[in-house]
């Protein structure tokens, strides 16, 4: 990634190669978004026969018929956007018709949609289909590869609609004497107690989640989960963390919670804070030894994010050794575990292997 | 200003405004009762029942829990966020004044949108509701007039 002195972020050019990933997962999630509208599309209903409550009255009404092929050509889109075919345009089009959507009538308004409606407009604003793409594959067949390094400055607005649900979420709550003292949960949790007793939870768990002093105590550590990933996000040295509770977070909001989408786009979602640069780490693996054949074959398989340029050698004084973007060299273990944590499907269970710190490289 | 940075400026305006944008939506949302993309989920515990009724022009009172006028059902008309079967004490999933503002919007739209009821005057309803381990509560809607024939 470049990053001329002047500007910062607004002249930064870089790799979008995780927003494209990103892209191809929103694609999908859409799709399970419009979901529930065609089941009624196929059933027939058509959403201004029953009440419904335009956000604008100014916005024209589509009739059914109109409404009907809009929604299945947004599924085309999606579809498409997933793929990577025509990718500005199905992406636009598939922003377009999901805001339209919720905009027609505040019934279908939801946070979670309004969260992907979000991630839609980050990834209009980007060149998303430059990798991981039909339209890539497509031009590269034609000897058109387009270049990798984009400008990166949308990336920012896209960050910053990226934390707002943590950041919103986080601080109504810690603003609500009732929320953060835990009140509200333990009612819930109370209400539902025989929805959770149905789904098999243990009764240790059950009498657990009775407890008022356990409410006083959980819900503020949600809180403060929530907040610390919407700041930690932005910064540096905290991101790995951040990315890393905001999973947890999301894993157990989905586990004990009905939210649609929100779960899974959360955890995509934290695509857009991957660093903006591609093979820009050096692995050099002795591919005479199992370790060195083992971690070259998960890197070919699962570095979905480009993270490293990887070398086979053989006959080397290490198995593994990482040339991190500064310079620093690092061999053994601690190197592999290091690279393994920047593969995306790895990463959840390597990182907390690394919090004994960096070795001083030999 | 010089030509080389106007589009930096674009750039960070256009930052700006999506910055503003949203946080005019989250603050916002804090007098909104539906919260609209302000990002307040899971923002109470509340369940709701409501009782509704049509009231004729002569003041006669008749409960539409099993639908009306020949043809019209009340979880057929109102669709979705649990204002599709009120009748029965169940979750505010809109949190209870989101609810009680589309449930007002609902009785509303129900009185303009059912042409072949030629005898309800209004519809009423009467709303009990539990909020944060509070209440019960009680509130009282009413919808619009409707012209009769």
């Amino acid at each position: 990634m470049t990053a001329p002195a002047e500007g910062g972020w607004l002249t930064a050019r870089g790799s979008v190669r995780a927003l494209c990933l990103l892209r191809a997962i929103v694609g999908v999630l859409t799709l399970v978004h419009l979901a529930p509208f065609l089941e009624e599309m196929a059933a027939g209903r058509y959403y201004a026969d029953s009440f419904h409550v335009p956000f604008l009255e100014l916005l024209p009404t589509p009739g059914r018929g109109l409404y009907f092929a809009m929604l299945s050509g947004c599924a085309l889109t999606a579809a498409l956007m997933a793929v990577g075919a025509l990718t500005r345009v199905t992406t636009a089009l598939t922003f377009a018709f999901v805001l339209y959507n919720v905009l027609l009538n505040q019934l279908h308004h939801h946070h979670n949609r309004a969260f992907l409606i979000a991630i839609l407009f980050g990834l209009t604003l980007l060149p998303v289909g430059r990798e991981l793409s039909v339209d890539a594959w497509w031009r590269r067949r034609r000897g058109r590869a387009l270049p990798l390094e984009v400008d990166l400055w949308p990336l920012l607005a896209m960050r910053i609609l990226g934390c707002a649900p943590y950041l919103a979420s986080g601080s109504s709550k810690l603003v609500d004497p009732e929320w953060w003292g835990g009140v509200v949960m333990a009612d819930r949790v109370a209400r539902y107690r025989h929805r959770a007793e149905a789904a098999g939870v243990p009764e240790a768990i059950l009498d657990l989640l009775a407890e008022p002093s356990f409410h006083a105590v959980f819900w503020k550590l949600i809180v403060c989960t929530e907040l610390f990933v919407g700041v930690g996000l932005w910064i540096p040295r905290a991101r790995y963390a951040a990315i890393f509770m905001a999973v947890i977070f999301h894993v157990n909001v989905e586990l004990t919670s009905s939210v649609q989408i929100f779960s899974y786009l959360g955890v995509a979602a934290t695509l857009m804070w991957v660093t903006p640069s591609a093979r820009d780490r050096r692995l050099v693996l002795d591919v005479d030894t199992a370790r060195g054949r083992r971690l070259a074959a998960r890197v070919r398989r699962l570095d979905w994010l480009a993270r490293f340029e990887v070398e086979e050698v053989r006959g080397a004084a290490d198995p593994v050794t990482l040339i991190d973007r500064d310079g620093r060299r690092y061999v053994g273990p601690w190197a592999a575990r290091y690279a393994m944590s920047r593969l995306p499907l790895l990463a959840f269970p390597m990182l907390p292997t690394l919090l004994r710190g960096r070795p001083r490289a030999p | 200003m010089s030509s080389r940075s106007s589009p930096y400026v674009l750039r960070a305006l256009f930052v700006a405004v999506v910055a503003i944008v949203q946080l005019a939506f989250v603050a916002h949302a804090y007098r909104d009762p539906h919260h609209h993309f302000g990002y307040q989920p899971f923002s109470e515990s509340a369940t709701w029942q409501a009782r509704i009724e049509r009231v004729t022009a002569d003041g006669r009172r008749f409960s539409i829990q099993s639908g009306w006028a020949g043809r019209y059902r009340w979880n057929e008309l109102v669709r979705g966020r649990g204002l599709d079967w009120p009748f029965s004490m169940g979750h505010a999933s809109s949190g209870i004044d989101g609810t009680l503002a589309y449930f007002q919007q609902a009785l509303d739209w129900v009185a303009r949108n059912t042409p072949e009821d030629r005898e309800t005057l209004y519809l009423d309803a009467d709303v009990i509701y539990y909020q944060n381990r509070r209440g019960p509560y009680r509130a009282h809607l009413r919808s619009v007039d409707r012209e009769l024939p």
